[in-house]
Formats: structure tokens, C-alpha cells, sequence
């Protein structure tokens, strides 16, 4: 007791400890650090920090700059013939010498033919053998040989090699990715449009309407889409034109049903409310007030059916319900290296990788773009 | 706790350990069997000789209404005939030989012919095979209310007295000119003489639609037909279920069928002691339904095949295989062209025709895309033979027929242009605009048709002609070409080799499938008197009428002809080709007559 006694009487606080900081300023609330952060910057911040999504990002830049200028990178054409100059293999300025791209392949031929048939042609004889022949045997020899002086074609460069009559595999294979890109890219626009305006009716107006258009949509979509899309190209005939309304056919579907399930959780909000009590119209309700929210999911739905409708285009076209010839795709390109996939590899290899890194890239982009604007994972890190 | 994880742990390492053990106790034991059975198959080996063939599926071996090669491939193995064809080794040529028949048939006047049957003759399961048996499947093959495809080998191929009218309904089957005299001879009265070639080729080889039908069968799967919705009236009232599964397909030739599961495999038996068996020298033919010829060509690498055609990109790689032979085709590739075109009339001008016929470039086809082919700037195939068979004098070879053929390849760019620039401007300086159909899913028909649009386009300008290429299932192709509604579109007419003027037929006016727009009466009127008329008897005049025949087509051009599909074939080394690689009309390398080498 004592102590706390001594402790009051030592603690005396008296006026003059005190004095004024800041009589004479004027006191504001403190600036916001930084600056204020919209939704797509927002999501902007968070997709750069997703390496894979950026670097696929630049990966369907680049295939969509070749797929624009590539075809325009030499003088060949995509339809160009050169029969004499069939399934030359890939050749390019520079790297022919390190060994690879150097026009060479490995052919069959008998022993006795070597000198005469490929005298200046040959590089090597990689493995000699014997066919044996109604009781004799036949010498015949696998050799390497530069099919480029084999064709008298020294002077000419075909970066991807020919195709089976001729034709630059490098112009055909950035034309085929562009048809195929723009085949997608279509798809999606339209099928987007579609399904924005169909989800975006079902899902404000509800009641009724909502049901006769979602029994709608049940109904065509329990129809095999494939089956649908064959049938429809078979009818219609091969073409790019065909070949995108096919796949909107039934393609909107998911949209619609994305946007609907968006309409109806906004639709309720306070802020809707309010404006239509203030007399806003359906349309600006919908266009201005709900659907915005939606841009998000749209965008990244949108790029992740682009891969889809590309795959759809080319396994189409592998199944031999490809363009009109001579116009090439992705599938088309490959449905036509498959055919000789063991003799001349080449054919098959390029566009398989373009389609296969395209296909990638979109998806990794498309999950980026997910993952940027989830509003979830808004504010984090 | 940590106990029981131990615990566990440990079992289920003994567990695994033993299941490692087990599988491979079990596998080594597998192994010593495969060995094993390896071992007795080695041991049988010098035993049957046996042929492995590649084939396509098959939905009926029923003779009379099979229309497929494929079909007609296994109809000649199991299906004897009265004669048979075979190759020759001593006169290195072809022979007619008596299969059913006790002897080639006889006739005085070229209008009745009579066979004289064998006395033995079965079917696989003991049925006798008579004059009467014949005249039975022939009254079936002509039944008016079966209305077989087939039945046309005895009013067309040969003219028989009556048997169209009978076909109609017409006439009774009495009064049809097939008759059996007794029980094993068999008269036949045509309405027209018929040189000899023809005769024998109808009454010979199983795969024709005059082999006997085992009547039990026949009869038991004979049942009203369900009219499918849309079907014409004219399809017949009965069908019958025969020869489309294993038990319902009795064997009367050389080799028996013994499996056959439907789009997978069949297989084969010889029935020693039949007629003809001492000239095929397979024990056993086993054949596998393979419709990729990429997958076939791996199967012959591997030696599970043992021949297989190779062409285009495959060619390549075999181009100096010493295992190659080349077929001779009697097939014309070409594209077809409306002449009557409504929609683009411009086609209806010959001048435009005869530039596309002479601006093709047809080597660049035949030896660019498909490398073995033949350029054939004509209509009438090089196997095709006129006069006596026996001495194989080839229309090809005749002065008459080179005298009309263009020459080399039938490319004459100078020429073509000419033509061309006067269809240009008959079509009033304008763009002209032309779509080919092309065989969807073909990848050869696909760049076939790249080349040709490349190559015109080259030649004549692509400012002055616009070539469209479109892909169509060739069965809707074919329905366009008759329904008259397209430009041009890729096609195949194939001949008799023997009777080249028979073929002719395709191109008349009133051919009832008719896939090209020629109308020509001239033309008309000399197959008529070729097939049926004065200038039957006549050799040199008939061969002339067929020189002015081809050469109406030149003018005309109905189709733009453009290759001879002359395949290239390999055979393992361990069939030893009789023919010595030489191809022969109707019987090929004969394969089935090779030697058979052990492996």
C-alpha cells in the first residue's frame, strides 16, 4: 500500500507538461498510398504473375503472327506445284550444316544402282542387305542420300521440306494454322454472341420463358454434337464457312448457360433493384448494369473453346471431311502426313507440334485469364 | 501402433513378393509352351502349303445378286462352274479347261451350245450337282420375282432365247432356251450367234453369276421381301437369305469355306478330289479383312501377307524391290464431263472439252501422284484384245486404233490453248468457271484433282479459268453424274477384255445407269451392229467399227481420260509366280497356281 502511496505522490501530472502540436494547421485525412485498382487492373496484376499464362500468352502471339505472315516468308504459294520436287525433306540456309534441316533421307535402293542412279547424290551407305529373290539373292543397300541434289534442286531451300506433290510444307503449314485459327476464333464470336443474348434472356426474364428456353437447349444438346456436326458438313459440303456454323450448332449451349447462371445471381442484388426503381429499362438492366459482371467468365470461357473448336476442326478434317482441297488446315495436314507418317516423318511432325502447342498455350492462357479474374481470389498476395 | 504399420508394411511386402513370384512362375511356364507349340508347328510345316491373303469385308457370296470384287474374289475359290479359266504354263497364255463340264461345250451353228456334265460332282455336303441343278439356278438367277442383279449374264453377256422376256414376265419357263436333255447334258440357245469367247467366259469360274445354287439352301432361306419405305416397286417381291453366313454358303469348287466371321477373317480348305483341285497348288487360304493398304504393307514386311500392291507414296520406298510386277489394267481413269450441262453451258461447247482433253497433263498424274500408273489418252484399255483370243493380238497394238490415238501422253498444251482461247470467247470473254468432284477421304483422288486444277490453270490462265474442287462420297458422286448435276468429277470406266465392244455399252444412249451425257446415234447404231448385228462375223470391219467408236468419243469427249490404273504388286519371295510376272487378263499373276515355297 505503501508503495502505490510514493508512486502518486511522485507522478504529478500538471498543465504546463502539456503544449499544443498543431494549433495552427489544418488537420486532412491521410492520401491513399497507391493508386486505386479497377477490376481489369486487378486481374492484370494477378495474370502477369502466372508465368506459364504469360508465356503462353506470347506463344499464341507468335503462332498468330506466322499464321498472318508466314506464308508470305518466301516465294512459294500454298498451292504451288513442283511435282518433280515430291516429299523433299526439310532444308534450311545455315542449319544444314550442324546436320539437321540438311535435305537428307534414307532410301532403299539395290547395289548395283548406287554409282549410276546416285552417284553425286549419295553421303553414305547406312546399311547393306539382301533381299533373296526366286532362289537369289538380290544386293540392296539403305543409302543416305541429299535428296535436294537427287531432284536437282540445289539451289532451292523448302524450310519444312514438300508435301506429296511439291508443295512448300512451310506456306501450307502457317496457311493451315491460320484457316484453323480462324476457323476457332469465329466459332467462339459467333457462338458467344449467341449464347450471351439466349443466356442473357433466359436468365433475366425467368419464369416461362426461362423454361421453354432451357428445355430448348436440352434438346439440342442431347443430340451428339459430333454426329450432328458430320451430318451437318456432309450436307452443307466441306468449306470454312460450313465448318464454323457447324460447330455453332449446338457450341453456345455452355455460354448460355454460363451467362443465365450469372443473370440470376445479380438480378436480385440491391443495386438492380434500385435502378429499376428509378425506371431503368430492361436493356440497360441487362447490357449495363448485370451483364458487365459477367466480362470476366465470358473472356475466359471464350478463350479456352478456342482450342476445342481448332481440335474439332482438325479431327474432321483427319477423318477425310476436311476443306476443299487445295486449301489447307492443321487437319488437313495431318490427315495427309499420317497417310505416309512412316516414309517421310516430316509431313506429320510440323503441324503436329503447331497444333499441339497451340492447343497448350490456349489452355494455360485461358487458365490464367480464370485465374485472374476469379473475384475470389481478388486482394490476395 | 508403429507395430501394426511395421506389421503391415511387412505383409505387404511378402504380398507383393509372392505375386511377383507367382506371375513369374506362371509366365515361365507359359513360355515353355509357346516353345513347344512353336516346336510342333515347325514340325508340321512341310505339311500343308499355306496362302495368306488380304481381303475386304463381304456381305453376301450369294451369286446371283453379288455385285463387289471383293466378293467375287472368295466366290471364285468356293463356287465351281461348268469351265474354268486358268493360266497356261506350256502355251504361256490362257486356257479354258472343263471343270464341271466333261469337255469345252460343242455347237455347229454359234447359236445352240451343249455341255456334257461330269457324273461325280458335289456339293461340299454330298449333294449332287447335275444338268438339272443347273437348270434350276438358272431359273432362279432369271426369276422375275427375285429380280437378281445377276441375272443379266444370260440376256446381256450372252443372249439367251427368251430368258429377258422371262425376266419381264413375260413368257413362260418353258419357252426359255435352257434346257436339260438328260441328266447331265445341258443345251443352251442363244437368240444371236456369239463368237466362242464370250460363251466360255460366262460358263466359266465360280465368281460368274451362272454357277450353280445349292437349291436346298436356297429354297430354305427364300422369304417374302420387307418393302423398305421409299423403295421402288420394281426391287422384287422374294428374296433370299442364302450364302450370307457360313452355313448357308455350300462349297461346289476347289476350296471350301471353313470360317468366316463377318469383317474379320475367312478361311479356306481345299476340297481334293474336285475337278480342277491338281491345278491350285494352296492347301488352305486364309484371308483377313485389312481395308488400310499402310497396315497391309506392314503385314507383308513382316511376312504375315503374302502379296500387296504398292502405289504413290508406298512406291517409292519399292521402286527397286526385285520382288515388283506390274498389273495391266482394263480400267480408264478419267474425268467425267457435261456435255449438257444447263448450269454452266459453256461446258456444252466441244471446244472447251477438247482443250481440257488435250491441256491435262497426264504424267504429271499418272507419274506424279500415283508413280506406276499409265498415261491413257484414250478410252479403250491396252489389255483389250480383238480378233481370235488365242493369238492375244491387242486393240492397243492395231494400226488402226494408233492411227487415232494422240500422241505420247495426249498433252499438247499448244493445241489445248487454241481450243481454248475459242471456248473463251464463245463464252463471251468471261471467266469460266468449272467444279470437279473428287473422291472424298481418297487421299490419292484428292491430289489427283490439286494437280489437274494447278496444271489447267497453269496452261490457261487463272484469270481466264476458275477451278473449283469439291469432295463428295463416291457413291453420291456417281449419283450426281446420273442425275446430269455437275461439271466434271472423277470416274472409271472399266472393259471385257475380251470383248471390248460389249463394254461400249456404258457409253450408248440408253444405257440405264448412265453417268456421262453422250447422245450419239452414230455411236448407237455401231455397238448394235457390233454386239448383235452384221458386223459380228465380220473381224476386220468389227475392229474398224470399234476405232470409229473410240474415235466418236474423242470427238465428244464424255470423259476426260487420264491414267490406266497399273498397279505394283509384290509377292513373298515364297510364292514362286508361274506367269513369271507377267499379268494376265482374268486370271492375273494366277497366285493361286504359283508354287508354294516352305518358309
Amino acid at each position: 500500500m505503501d508503495t502505490t502511496k510514493q508512486l502518486k505522490e511522485e507522478i504529478k501530472i500538471k498543465e504546463k507538461d502539456f503544449k499544443f502540436v498543431q494549433l495552427d494547421e489544418k488537420i486532412y485525412d491521410e492520401k491513399f498510398e497507391g493508386e486505386a485498382i479497377g477490376f481489369f487492373k486487378d486481374a492484370m496484376l494477378r495474370f502477369k504473375k502466372n508465368r506459364a499464362a504469360i508465356v503462353s500468352g506470347w506463344i499464341i502471339a507468335f503462332i498468330v503472327f506466322m499464321a498472318i505472315f508466314g506464308p508470305m516468308m518466301n516465294e512459294y504459294t500454298y498451292r504451288e506445284q513442283h511435282l518433280e520436287w515430291a516429299f523433299l525433306p526439310p532444308r534450311v540456309p545455315g542449319l544444314e550444316k550442324l546436320g539437321i534441316f540438311d535435305g537428307t533421307k534414307e532410301i532403299r535402293v539395290r547395289k548395283e544402282n548406287i554409282e549410276e542412279k546416285y552417284g553425286d547424290a549419295l553421303i553414305k551407305v547406312v546399311e547393306e542387305y539382301n533381299v533373296k529373290h526366286q532362289g537369289r539373292d538380290v544386293a540392296m543397300a539403305v543409302i543416305k542420300v541429299d535428296a535436294y541434289k537427287l531432284n536437282e534442286a540445289e539451289d532451292v531451300y523448302f524450310w519444312l521440306g514438300t508435301d506429296s506433290i511439291g508443295r512448300d510444307q512451310w506456306t501450307r503449314l502457317w496457311r493451315g494454322s491460320r484457316v484453323s485459327l480462324f476457323i476457332g476464333v469465329m466459332a467462339v464470336i459467333i457462338n458467344m454472341f449467341i449464347g450471351v443474348v439466349y443466356g442473357s434472356v433466359s436468365g433475366y426474364y425467368g419464369g416461362w420463358i426461362d423454361m421453354v428456353l432451357q428445355r430448348i437447349t436440352e434438346v439440342l444438346g442431347g443430340i451428339p454434337s459430333l454426329v450432328l456436326i458430320m451430318l451437318f458438313i456432309m450436307y452443307m459440303g466441306a468449306g470454312i464457312i460450313p465448318f464454323i456454323l457447324a460447330m455453332v450448332l449446338t457450341g453456345w449451349i455452355g455460354m448460355s448457360r454460363m451467362i443465365r447462371a450469372q443473370f440470376y445471381k445479380y438480378k436480385g442484388q440491391e443495386y438492380v433493384l434500385a435502378s429499376r426503381t428509378m425506371g431503368a429499362k430492361d436493356r440497360s438492366l441487362i447490357f449495363r448494369h448485370i451483364l458487365p459482371n459477367a466480362i470476366g467468365p465470358i473472356i475466359t470461357q471464350a478463350t479456352l473453346a478456342v482450342p476445342g473448336f481448332i481440335f474439332t476442326e482438325s479431327m474432321l478434317s483427319y477423318l477425310g471431311l476436311g476443306l476443299g482441297a487445295p486449301e489447307p488446315s492443321i487437319g488437313v495436314l495431318l490427315a495427309e502426313g499420317q497417310k505416309v507418317l512412316l516414309n517421310h516423318p516430316h509431313l506429320t511432325l510440323f503441324p503436329a507440334m503447331v497444333i499441339s502447342i497451340l492447343m497448350l498455350a490456349f489452355n494455360l492462357f485461358g487458365n490464367g485469364l480464370r485465374d485472374a479474374f476469379d473475384p475470389t481470389l481478388r486482394g490476395q498476395e | 501402433m508403429k507395430k501394426f504399420k511395421k506389421l503391415l508394411a511387412l505383409m505387404l511386402i511378402i504380398a507383393m513378393t509372392m505375386s511377383i513370384l507367382a506371375g513369374c512362375g506362371k509366365k515361365t511356364q507359359d513360355v515353355t509352351k509357346e516353345e513347344e507349340e512353336v516346336e510342333v508347328e515347325k514340325a508340321e510345316s512341310t505339311g500343308p502349303k499355306v496362302y495368306r491373303k488380304s481381303g475386304m469385308s463381304t456381305d453376301t457370296l450369294n451369286p446371283h445378286v453379288s455385285d463387289s470384287t471383293s466378293e467375287s474374289y472368295v466366290m471364285e475359290l468356293i463356287y465351281g462352274n461348268l469351265l474354268d479359266l486358268i493360266y497356261d504354263k506350256e502355251s504361256e497364255g490362257l486356257k479354258f479347261i472343263p471343270n464341271h463340264a466333261e469337255a469345252l461345250p460343242t455347237t455347229e451353228d454359234g447359236i445352240t451350245w451343249v455341255f456334257k456334265l461330269k457324273k461325280d460332282i458335289k456339293w461340299t455336303d454330298g449333294t449332287p450337282i447335275d444338268a438339272n441343278s443347273y437348270v434350276w439356278s438358272w431359273k432362279m438367277l432369271l426369276d422375275p420375282e427375285l429380280i437378281n442383279s445377276g441375272a443379266r449374264a444370260l440376256f446381256d453377256t450372252i443372249p439367251v432365247v427368251n430368258a429377258l422376256e422371262y425376266f419381264k414376265g413375260e413368257v413362260e419357263w418353258e419357252e426359255v432356251g435352257i434346257k436339260a436333255l438328260d441328266d447331265y447334258t445341258l443345251e443352251i440357245k442363244l437368240e444371236t450367234q456369239m463368237p466362242e469367247i464370250d460363251v466360255l467366259l460366262t460358263f466359266s469360274r465360280g465368281y460368274q453369276a451362272t454357277t450353280p445354287v445349292h437349291k436346298e439352301l436356297y429354297e430354305a432361306g427364300m422369304k417374302e421381301k420387307v418393302k423398305k419405305e421409299g423403295e421402288e416397286d420394281s426391287k422384287g417381291l422374294k428374296e433370299t437369305d442364302y450364302a450370307t453366313s457360313l452355313e448357308k454358303t455350300p462349297s461346289s469348287g476347289t476350296y471350301k469355306l471353313t470360317e468366316w466371321v463377318r469383317d474379320q477373317h475367312k478361311v479356306y480348305e481345299k476340297n481334293t478330289g474336285t475337278p480342277v483341285a491338281d491345278y491350285y497348288t494352296p492347301d488352305r487360304i486364309e484371308e483377313r479383312v485389312i481395308s488400310e493398304n499402310s497396315t497391309r504393307i506392314q503385314l507383308f514386311e513382316k511376312g504375315e501377307l503374302e502379296a500387296v500392291s504398292v502405289t504413290g507414296d508406298d512406291y517409292e520406298k519399292y521402286a527397286e524391290d526385285p520382288r515388283i510386277v506390274f498389273q495391266e489394267a482394263n480400267t480408264v481413269w478419267g474425268f467425267y464431263i457435261n456435255g449438257k450441262s444447263e448450269k454452266n453451258p459453256i461446258l456444252q461447247n466441244k471446244d472447251l472439252r477438247k482443250a481440257l482433253f488435250y491441256g491435262i497433263n497426264r504424267d504429271a498424274i499418272s507419274k506424279g501422284v500415283f508413280k506406276v500408273y499409265a498415261s491413257s489418252p484414250y478410252y479403250i484399255s491396252t489389255p483389250c484384245m480383238v480378233g481370235d483370243w488365242k493369238e492375244g493380238l491387242k486393240y492397243r497394238d492395231t494400226e488402226k486404233a494408233k492411227a487415232i490415238t494422240p500422241e505420247g501422253s495426249g498433252y499438247n498444251p499448244e493445241l489445248a490453248k487454241e481450243y481454248f482461247e475459242k471456248a473463251y470467247a464463245a463464252n463471251g470473254n468471261k471467266k469460266i468457271q468449272i467444279e470437279i468432284i473428287y473422291f472424298e477421304a481418297q487421299e490419292t483422288m484428292k491430289r489427283l484433282s490439286e494437280v489437274a486444277e494447278e496444271e489447267y490453270e497453269k496452261l490457261f490462265g487463272s484469270d481466264k479459268l476458275d477451278i473449283t474442287l469439291r469432295a463428295m462420297p463416291p457413291m453420291a458422286a456417281y449419283d450426281t453424274y446420273e442425275n446430269g448435276d455437275y461439271d466434271m468429277g472423277i470416274g472409271a470406266r472399266g472393259q471385257n477384255t475380251f470383248n471390248a465392244w460389249k463394254s461400249m455399252v456404258v457409253w450408248t444412249s440408253d444405257f440405264p445407269n448412265k453417268t456421262d451425257t453422250m447422245y450419239n446415234k452414230e455411236f448407237d447404231e455401231l455397238f448394235k451392229r457390233t454386239t448383235q448385228g452384221d458386223l459380228m462375223n465380220k473381224p476386220e470391219e468389227r475392229i474398224e467399227a470399234l476405232v470409229r467408236m473410240e474415235e466418236i468419243l474423242m470427238d465428244e469427249i464424255p470423259l476426260i481420260p487420264i491414267f490406266q490404273n497399273n498397279n505394283a504388286v509384290m509377292y513373298q519371295d515364297r510364292i514362286k509366280l508361274i506367269t513369271g510376272g507377267k499379268y494376265m487378263p482374268e486370271v492375273g499373276f494366277a497366285p493361286y497356281q504359283a508354287e508354294i515355297l516352305d518358309q
